[in-house]
């Protein structure tokens, strides 16, 4: 029984370091190096530019996309350069459909900053009110420059 | 004796009806009924139910059109010829969009056409076919896509939103044991301003091509197909990329003529129902309609 209850303690010691062992070495740790211009936002394949090219914005679907139901996307915007912009304002996200002229209800949908990152957003309560190609038109002010980036996305 | 004498009037009538229908006449597309030369006036009334909806995107494909699952239009329409070649016909839609239990009526848009016939058929000269011209207009004042309060549902869409003028050619051989013909239009849709911005919708032509039979009984089928294609959308003066619009569609008419002044007519249309369709909707519509000429 006292056999029986020194166990774990035994147990914990046969499997603790031995203090007469050596460290393994430590790869020293290389200073943080910022990239020109600052950390990169979006990844060299990732994103789509706007029209006058004065910001980058990722769209990703929290949600699969289809028609008829409330959609989520996470919105990330990027500097021209793919750094993390200094400051994004006036975030607007207006789903269109070119081909038919028309757009859709808005009346539900929400637009919230992370509270982490200063350059990424949420949208909420996306309603396309149709299947087919849609253009989701993002409109901010990045870094002081309004412009309008087009991300195409389809319903079934 | 005597009803001998009524079945060889109503055949005799017949094949001149026969001989002065026209191509587009029950094609959906055009004006709801045509008066023939022995009339003076004439109503109708036409009630369609129309459902099936499915979007066909720019590449032709089908997918989810929203809105409502069906649409149920009650035609009121009334003709008035000014003369044995030439008459006119005013035409009002009232229809109800119906989305599981909810549903909206309003007024669609009304309609007025005329027709003037330049070629008469006649006996002496079967080879030479009736030949109309017509003009035509759409009152564009239903709510639109553009103008909806409720996107959502679009229970209160009851039209494109644009007004709409309209000249056609149509062209018939009424005088063969099997009758045809073709009608062309040309359809100029009036630009109108939503939201701030202006609307130009392209310029439309549609083409009809129709073949009918006569069976003995004084009923006639009647079955063809359309194509209409728009050029594409301009907002403030933009092009809309691939905006063009492609539909195919094919109609069957069944016709009865119940007594000299009475006919009965039931219709199956299926919307983009062959070859490529583009920026169109897939519906089919069954209507059935009953004119009287007085």
């Amino acid at each position: 029984m006292k056999l029986a209850a020194l166990l774990p303690f035994l147990v914990l010691a046969a499997c603790g370091p031995s203090p007469k062992k050596k460290a393994p070495p430590v790869a020293p740790v290389a200073p943080h190096v910022e990239p020109a211009g600052g950390p990169v936002a979006l990844a060299e394949n990732e994103g789509v530019a706007s029209k006058n090219n004065s910001f980058l914005v990722r769209l990703r679907w929290l949600d699969e996309v289809t028609s008829e139901k409330y959609l989520r996307a996470e919105l990330t915007f990027a500097d021209a350069a793919r750094g993390i912009p200094a400051q994004v304002a006036g975030v607007a996200f207006e789903p269109w459909m070119p081909s038919m002229g028309h757009g859709t209800a808005v009346d539900d949908q929400t637009i919230a900053a992370s509270a982490t990152d200063a350059n990424v957003f949420t949208v909420g309560g996306i309603y396309l009110i149709m299947g087919g190609a849609w253009e989701m038109r993002v409109t901010a002010t990045v870094d002081g420059v309004t412009d309008t980036a087009a991300v195409a996305a389809r319903a079934p | 004796m005597r009803r001998r004498a009524l079945l060889a009037a109503l055949v005799a009538l017949a094949a001149a009806r026969e001989a002065h229908a026209c191509a587009s006449c029950g094609s959906g597309g055009d004006e709801p009924m045509v008066l023939y030369p022995n009339e003076h006036e004439k109503f109708y009334l036409g009630l369609a139910r129309t459902a099936g909806f499915q979007n066909v995107d720019r590449d032709g494909a089908l997918s989810t059109a929203g809105g409502p699952s069906r649409k149920e239009t009650a035609t009121f329409a009334f003709g008035h010829a000014f003369s044995p070649r030439t008459f006119a016909t005013l035409a009002a839609p009232f229809t109800r969009n119906v989305l599981g239990d909810d549903q909206r009526t309003a007024f669609a848009d009304p309609s007025l056409a005329a027709r003037h016939t330049v070629v008469m058929p006649s006996l002496a000269e079967p080879l030479i076919p009736q030949v109309q011209l017509g003009l035509g207009y759409k009152y564009g004042q239903a709510t639109s896509i553009h103008d909806s309060r409720l996107l959502k549902t679009q229970l209160d869409v009851f039209g494109n939103g644009f007004s709409e003028a309209k000249a056609a050619a149509d062209v018939w051989y009424g005088q063969t044991a099997v009758k045809f013909g073709a009608a062309h239009a040309v359809l100029v849709p009036l630009a109108r301003r939503f939201a701030g911005s202006t609307y130009a919708p392209g310029l439309g032509q549609r083409t009809t091509a129709s073949v009918s039979y006569a069976w003995p009984g004084m009923v006639k089928t009647t079955g063809g197909a359309n194509r209409e294609a728009r050029a594409p959308l301009r907002i403030d003066g933009d092009e809309q990329p691939d905006s063009a619009q492609v539909n195919n569609a094919l109609f069957l008419t069944g016709e009865w003529m119940v007594s000299p002044l009475d006919t009965a007519r039931v219709s199956f249309a299926r919307q983009a129902a062959f070859a490529r369709n583009r920026n169109t909707a897939r519906s089919n519509a069954v209507s059935f309609a009953y004119m009287k000429s007085i």
